[in-house]
C-alpha cells in the first residue's frame, strides 16, 4: 500500500472510529450526556469532556487526511505489520503460559486439585510467574539475538527470581501475577 | 522576595529537620537526603545502562518506595527525594555509555553520540565524561535554582491572576505545543494527545456511575496509573528497541578506544564551554517551564529532543573542541537515521 494511501486510511480509519464514539459510545455510556439540565438549570454533563477529546480526535483525522498527499517519509511496510503480529502472538503465549501454568499443574499434581494452592504454597504459585515471565524475556532475547541460547534463558531465569525475591518474599500482602486473578 | 526566600529556607529545613532514617553517634540522620542520594546513586546506573531510563526506573521504584514508607505525610520527602535523585542520575549516567560505546543510556543523550563519541574514539573519553557531567551538572542545577527561586511567587500568581478561561487558554497552549513538537505531523500529535484525554477521562466522571467503562468491571475504577506509565513509557521503548535491534539500526558496540596521554579536564576547557552551557541552561529552562512539553525521554528522535536537554547542551560544548582535534579524530559517522513515523 503507498504511503499516501495508507495516511488516507489511517485518518479514514480515525473519523470514523470518533464519529462512531461521538454518536454512539459517549452519550450511551455516561449517565448525564453531554448537556443536563436540572432544575432548570443547564449545566455540563459526564459526557462532555469526553466528547471533547473525541473531536480532537476528529481534528486529527480532518489533518492528517489535508497532509495525506504531502510526500511521507515513512510509511507502514510489511515487516512492521510482520514485527507487531509477531510480537503480540509471542506475548499473547506467554502470558497464555504464565496464567495457565500453575492452576494446571496444581489440578494435576496437589491433593485437593484445587486453586487455593497458588495463594500461598511454593512452588505453584510460583508456576506460571517463572514460565510465563522467565520464558517472555528468555524468548525476546533469542529473538533479537536470531536463535535460542543458553544465556538467553538464565538471564530470564535470573529476572523472574530477582522480581520474586523484590516482591513476593519482601512483601506479604502481594500476589505474583497471575494469581491475584486465579 | 524575601517570603520567597523564607520558603526556599523552610523547604531546606524540611529536608534537614524531616524524618529521621537512622542515628549515627547519637546523631538524627535524615530521611530525605540520605534517600536522594542513594536514588542520583540508582539513576546514574539505570541512566548507564542502555535500554533502562528514568521514568522506567521511577515507575517500578514508586510502588517499592510507597511499600515502605506507606501513605503518610512523613513518606512524601524521602520518596520525592528518591524520585528526584533517580531522573537526575539517570541524565548523568546516560552520557556514560553514549560517550564510551555510542549507545545513549537515556534517549536525551542520542546527542551526545555524535560529539562525546569522537572525542572518546579520539582518545579523550576521560574529558568527554567530564564535560558531560559539569554541562549536565550545571544546567539541571540551574533550571532547579529558577524553580526553587520562582515556583512560589509563580503559583500565587497563577491563583490570583489565572482564572478559568485563562486556565484553559493555557491548557489549549499546552496541547498545541504537542502538536507543535510532533515536527511532521501534527495531525498525529493531536490524535496522540486525544488518546491520552480518552484514556483519563474514563470513569473520572461526577455521576454516580462510572463513564465511558463498556460495561467491564475492570475499568470501573478507571487506567491505573501505573499500567498506563509501564505501557506508554517502558513497553513502547522496549518494542522499538526490539524492532531496532533486529533491522541492525543501533550502532555497533566498539570499545572506546585508547586514551590519550592528556585526557581528562584541561585548564581552557572551563572558559570555552561556559557560554554554550549557559545558552544551553537558559533554553532549556524556558522550554521546560511550559506546559505540556514531555520530558526528553518521551521523545526517541535525536532531532526532536528537548532544546536545554543535557545531551544537546554537550551537542554544542563539544563541537568546538571536536574540532580543535581534526587530525586526530576519526572519519566522522554517518548521522543516525530519523526515526520512521509509525502509522
Amino acid at each position: 500500500v503507498k504511503a499516501p494511501k495508507q495516511t488516507v486510511l489511517l485518518a479514514a480509519f480515525i473519523l470514523i472510529l470518533a464519529a462512531l464514539a461521538l454518536l454512539l459510545w459517549v452519550p450511551n455510556d455516561t449517565v448525564s450526556g453531554y448537556i443536563q439540565a436540572r432544575r432548570g438549570r443547564v449545566s455540563i454533563g459526564d459526557a462532555m469532556a469526553p466528547g471533547l477529546a473525541f473531536g480532537l480526535m476528529a481534528l486529527s483525522g480532518l489533518l492528517i487526511l489535508l497532509k495525506a498527499r504531502e510526500p511521507e517519509t515513512a510509511r507502514l511496510t510489511r515487516h512492521d505489520v510482520i514485527f507487531v503480529a509477531a510480537l503480540i502472538l509471542l506475548v499473547a503465549v506467554f502470558f497464555a503460559l504464565m496464567r495457565y501454568t500453575g492452576p494446571l499443574l496444581a489440578a494435576l499434581f496437589t491433593e485437593a486439585g484445587d486453586d487455593r494452592v497458588l495463594h500461598d504454597t511454593v512452588p505453584w504459585k510460583h508456576a506460571g510467574f517463572v514460565l510465563g515471565g522467565g520464558g517472555l524475556v528468555a524468548a525476546l532475547i533469542s529473538w533479537m539475538e536470531g536463535g535460542l541460547s543458553l544465556k538467553a534463558a538464565l538471564i530470564g531465569l535470573v529476572a523472574t527470581l530477582v522480581l520474586i525475591g523484590v516482591f513476593d518474599l519482601a512483601f506479604d500482602d502481594l500476589l505474583l501475577p497471575p494469581n491475584g486473578d486465579v | 522576595m524575601i517570603e520567597t526566600l523564607d520558603y526556599i529556607w523552610l523547604g531546606i529545613l524540611a529536608v534537614f529537620d524531616g524524618p529521621e532514617l537512622f542515628s549515627l553517634f547519637g546523631l538524627a540522620i535524615p530521611a530525605a537526603p540520605v534517600m536522594l542520594f542513594l536514588g542520583v546513586l540508582a539513576g546514574i546506573a539505570v541512566g548507564a545502562t542502555p535500554g533502562l531510563a528514568g521514568p522506567m526506573a521511577t515507575a517500578i521504584s514508586l510502588p517499592i518506595l510507597i511499600s515502605i514508607f506507606g501513605f503518610t505525610p512523613n513518606a512524601l520527602l524521602p520518596v520525592f527525594g528518591f524520585l528526584i535523585g533517580i531522573m537526575k542520575g539517570a541524565t548523568l549516567g546516560g552520557a556514560v555509555p553514549a560517550i564510551l560505546f555510542n549507545l545513549p543510556g537515556t534517549p536525551d543523550a542520542m546527542m551526545t553520540t555524535l560529539d562525546g563519541r569522537p572525542m572518546a574514539q579520539a582518545g579523550e573519553p576521560r574529558r568527554a565524561l567530564r564535560i558531560a557531567q559539569l554541562s549536565s551538572v550545571a544546567g539541571d542545577s540551574f533550571s532547579d535554582l529558577v524553580l526553587f527561586v520562582c515556583a512560589p511567587f509563580l503559583a500565587i500568581m497563577v491563583e490570583q491572576w489565572l482564572d478559568l478561561p485563562e486556565k484553559t487558554a493555557l491548557l489549549i497552549l499546552s496541547i498545541s505545543f504537542v502538536a507543535a513538537v510532533m515536527g511532521s505531523s501534527p495531525g498525529k500529535g493531536i490524535f496522540a494527545v486525544s488518546l491520552g484525554l480518552i484514556v483519563a477521562f474514563i470513569a473520572s466522571g461526577e455521576d454516580l456511575s462510572p463513564r465511558l467503562t463498556l460495561g467491564i468491571p475492570a475499568l470501573r475504577d478507571g487506567f491505573p496509573m501505573l499500567s498506563a506509565v509501564l505501557g506508554i513509557l517502558i513497553v513502547g521503548e522496549i518494542f522499538v528497541a526490539i524492532d531496532n535491534e533486529r533491522r541492525g539500526l543501533s550502532q555497533r558496540r566498539d570499545r572506546a578506544a585508547q586514551t590519550s596521554d592528556h585526557d581528562g579536564l584541561r585548564p581552557g576547557d572551563l572558559r570555552r564551554i561556559r557560554p554554550y552551557i549557559t545558552q544551553g541552561a537558559i533554553i532549556g529552562t524556558i522550554v521546560g517551564a511550559l506546559p505540556g512539553v514531555a520530558p526528553p525521554s518521551r521523545r526517541r528522535c535525536p532531532t526532536r529532543s528537548r532544546a536545554g536537554s543535557t545531551a544537546r547542551r554537550l551537542h554544542r560544548v563539544t563541537r568546538p573542541l571536536a574540532r580543535a582535534r581534526p587530525r586526530a579524530l576519526p572519519r566522522p559517522r554517518p548521522p543516525i537515521p530519523p526515526c520512521p513515523e509509525r502509522t
